[in-house]
């Protein structure tokens, strides 16, 4: 088991302790290993499945890819043109070699051989508004997206053909999953109610209630919050929703939260909390193999990761940035111990969950 | 003993409150059958003196989100501008509707004033009076019309249709309580304007003469703010009792509250319509909030997206029955927002630029006037300050900013005189 090494503070609760498996992803270890730097602030980031790469999206109208193998401090970045606003919805095809992404104005692009000489395979005005997310399907048939149009929409993924047209969200849907069993589709909005539509009939099944997430400022008059992250576990046994509760109005953040439901049931099983609640929006979350979760977010107060294991709503260990600017996106690479994520301050920054090596002892004369 | 009628106590603040806020039951007592509003009784009341309707877009409108659009810059934003009806004038997209008359708008990109507060509060005072609040108070907008295009009328001079939770205050400072706005908070008429039914008309009318009588002999002896304000309130609580039908926005048909929406913007910017029409002196609705200090994307789309229809319906409906001639209209915020994207994608204060917009009565409309550069961090062309603003609101509807205000014979200029009026936004 190796030391703690955080970047800059470490902070652990009572209760069980999270124990790092053998050769697996060890969180007290979490350290920074590279910046990939731009000059806009970044929203989204996905690790290509060889780990040459990592995709982007910014606060500009382009899709990023760095090139990891090149040297550079900054690693190589290439844009790539298509989107007509920010991309912030982002999600690669089961088969590694496609991407799909959305903007802020509703414009999806598939993305073809994002390995190689990327180009849009096609590119279509989805929604009316932004598009807040995007999911593809298991098999790689589908892409589903979710907009500003309170509407849920699923494509054909090689020609961008609209097969589904959900109604039924009342505002804005801010993010959207297909369950792993292919076999339906969540949908998430502003006021924290999530749809579960069958696939591929479109039939409505069920409403999950999220609405610990949301809030309504008498003071500010509007609605605030929304489920900002979404994952499923593996097995699909588990849903995780992230955001913030608490929230006063428009000009602070609440307390980050995830919550976990059991995707059998439908309930909501449990309520995970940073380690001192800090003030903040819990914006990503994931999985990870080794049976922990892991999220992203902050404030203007400062960033964060977040670790917790299902059965404690306690993290049980957290990394506080050393830059003020909250972790917008985080995806895990396909070697299971590196973090990529998304920060304001015009960054990906590459976290590894694994103690650094020794330096080699200096010789005895 | 105080006989000034006009010293500022916050004790005329308080008894104005009371009496027209919660309009007191022992005002009631006269006909409580008021006229329904037709647009061809405002006619004549508009043809005979000018109106303002104010539009105060609360916490500090963002001018990239509106009508100054940055696109594709690093301070732009994620949205994009879109064409005006004006050959060369875009306007953010969130604004569509009223992109549709901006050749009946003038809109101002450099508005800006010096040592601005921090406060919203403060800021705000600034925008409407033209001076920075530390030298003052001086009265907002709102009662300096009532005080000097009113005409003493059946309605009170100066009404604001506010936010839920926004109460009165003493926003006329030296003009006194009887131009202090009355608040409509949340929209809604001010509280028991139904006489109790426990009081017979007839004995209700006997007590308010007896309350005149004793009024008039108290008065005749001993003249003060107090008693001056306490007859005003009442007189005035028994103009709003007879036109209480004014305040109730479901006279409207189905169809015209449907085109202004059914959220509560769009029902006070009906009931604002319904107020000019029967010939309220100034008129102003206050949006909340667009203070978005984190999410200004997604708060300025939810503000906007409430916004922007009822207001151009609302400026189309005054057009169409030939208010605009008489009427001025002023959109105004208390700052703007910053150009730099706040970590938690918020934007924040920003006085050094932002934008106004007027049309209507008086107003050089179908242009734009003054500039910012590239990315919106500074004015290019043409600054306009707060105060030269404050003498164009005057100066719009035929009065003049460089008068002065007789104050229990001190004079108060009724503009800040070192300004004067920005003579392009005038017709």
């Amino acid at each position: 088991m190796s030391q703690p090494t955080p970047e800059k503070k470490t902070e652990e609760t009572p209760g069980p302790k999270y124990v790092a498996k053998a050769d697996g992803a060890d969180p007290f270890a979490t350290r920074l290993t590279r910046e990939l730097k731009h000059d806009r602030g970044i929203l989204a980031c996905r690790y290509e499945p060889s780990s040459r790469f990592v995709f982007a999206g910014a606060l500009d109208n382009f899709v990023h890819r760095w090139d990891l193998s090149d040297e550079s401090e900054t690693g190589k970045r290439e844009p790539l043109e298509g989107h007509e606003s920010w991309v912030r919805a982002m999600c690669l095809f089961p088969d590694g070699k496609q991407l799909a992404t959305g903007d802020y104005v509703g414009r999806l692009i598939a993305w073809s051989d994002i390995g190689g000489k990327p180009s849009a395979n096609f590119s279509i005005a989805a929604h009316e508004g932004s598009i807040r997310a995007v999911s593809v399907s298991p098999d790689g048939k589908l892409i589903a997206t979710a907009g500003n149009d309170d509407m849920v929409r699923v494509w054909s993924a090689d020609k961008g053909e609209k097969v589904l047209e959900l109604a039924g969200h009342e505002c804005h849907v801010y993010n959207i999953a297909f369950h792993p069993n292919g076999k339906a589709l969540l949908s998430a909005d502003l006021k924290g109610v999530l749809k579960h539509w069958e696939i591929p009939t479109g039939k409505h099944v069920r409403d999950l209630n999220a609405s610990l997430l949301y809030t309504y400022s008498v003071k500010y008059t509007v609605d605030v919050g929304g489920i900002r992250g979404m994952s499923f576990n593996a097995d699909g046994s588990q849903l995780a929703c992230t955001g913030a509760t608490g929230v006063k109005g428009i000009a602070h953040s609440g307390s980050a939260r995830v919550l976990l439901f059991d995707w059998k049931s439908g309930k909501l099983t449990q309520e995970l909390k940073p380690v001192k609640d800090e003030i903040a929006t819990a914006w990503s979350v994931r999985f990870h193999p080794d049976g922990f979760i892991v999220a992203s977010g902050g404030s203007r107060t400062g960033g964060f990761l977040w670790f917790w294991v299902p059965e404690d709503p306690d993290a049980f260990h957290m990394v506080k940035f050393k830059q003020r600017a909250p972790g917008f996106d985080l995806d895990l690479a396909p070697d299971g111990k590196t973090l990529a994520v998304a920060n304001h301050d015009g960054a990906v920054r590459l976290y590894v969950m694994e103690a650094a090596p020794e330096e080699p002892a200096a010789k005895k004369k | 003993m105080n006989r000034d009628p006009y010293c500022g106590s916050d004790a005329h603040l308080v008894s104005r409150r009371s009496m027209l806020s919660n309009m007191l039951t022992g005002a009631a007592g006269v006909g409580l059958v008021g006229r329904l509003i037709h647009p061809s009784v405002a006619k004549e009341i508009e043809a005979k003196k000018k109106q303002v309707l104010i539009f105060l877009l609360n916490g500090g409108l963002s001018q990239f989100e509106s009508f100054d659009p940055k696109p594709k810059t690093d301070t732009g934003g994620p949205f994009r501008s879109i064409p005006t009806s004006v050959s060369g004038t875009h306007f953010c997209e969130l604004m569509p509707n009223t992109a549709k008359i901006a050749h009946k708008l003038a809109v101002v990109r450099s508005m800006f004033a010096e040592k601005v507060p921090g406060s919203h509060g403060g800021a705000r005072d600034y925008v409407e009076t033209g001076r920075p609040p530390q030298l003052g108070p001086y009265p907002l907008l709102g009662p300096v019309y009532s005080k000097l295009l009113d005409e003493a009328g059946e309605l009170p001079g100066n009404i604001h249709v506010a936010p839920s939770r926004w109460g009165p205050r003493q926003d006329a400072a030296f003009l006194g309580p009887k131009h202090a706005s009355l608040v409509l908070s949340g929209g809604r008429p001010p509280l028991n304007v139904d006489r109790p039914a426990s009081i017979e008309k007839d004995s209700d009318d006997a007590r308010y003469r007896l309350r005149k009588i004793a009024d008039l002999r108290f008065s005749q002896r001993r003249r003060t703010a107090h008693t001056e304000a306490y007859n005003s309130s009442y007189d005035q609580a028994q103009k709003l009792i007879r036109r209480k039908e004014l305040f109730d926005v479901s006279q409207e048909s189905e169809r015209e509250r449907q085109r202004y929406g059914s959220h509560d913007f769009g029902r006070h910017c009906l009931l604002a319509r319904r107020m000019l029409e029967a010939g309220v002196t100034c008129v102003k609705v206050t949006h909340n909030n667009y203070d978005s200090h984190m999410e200004n994307f997604n708060f300025h789309l939810e503000q906007l997206g409430e916004f922007d229809k009822p207001f151009a319906t609302l400026f189309e409906d005054l057009d169409e029955r030939g208010m605009l001639d008489n009427t001025l209209v002023v959109l105004i915020t208390e700052f703007g927002r910053t150009p730099a994207i706040q970590p938690d994608l918020g934007r924040d204060h920003w006085p050094p630029n932002w934008s106004v917009v007027l049309g209507g009565c008086g107003i050089q409309v179908g242009g734009v006037l003054g500039a910012t550069n590239a990315n919106g961090t500074e004015i290019a062309d043409r600054p306009v300050h707060v105060a030269e603003m404050f003498h164009t609101y005057m100066q719009a509807v035929g009065l003049d900013p460089t008068a002065t205000h007789d104050i229990g014979g001190n004079k108060i200029p009724v503009g800040a005189p070192e300004r004067g009026a920005v003579k392009e936004l005038l017709s």
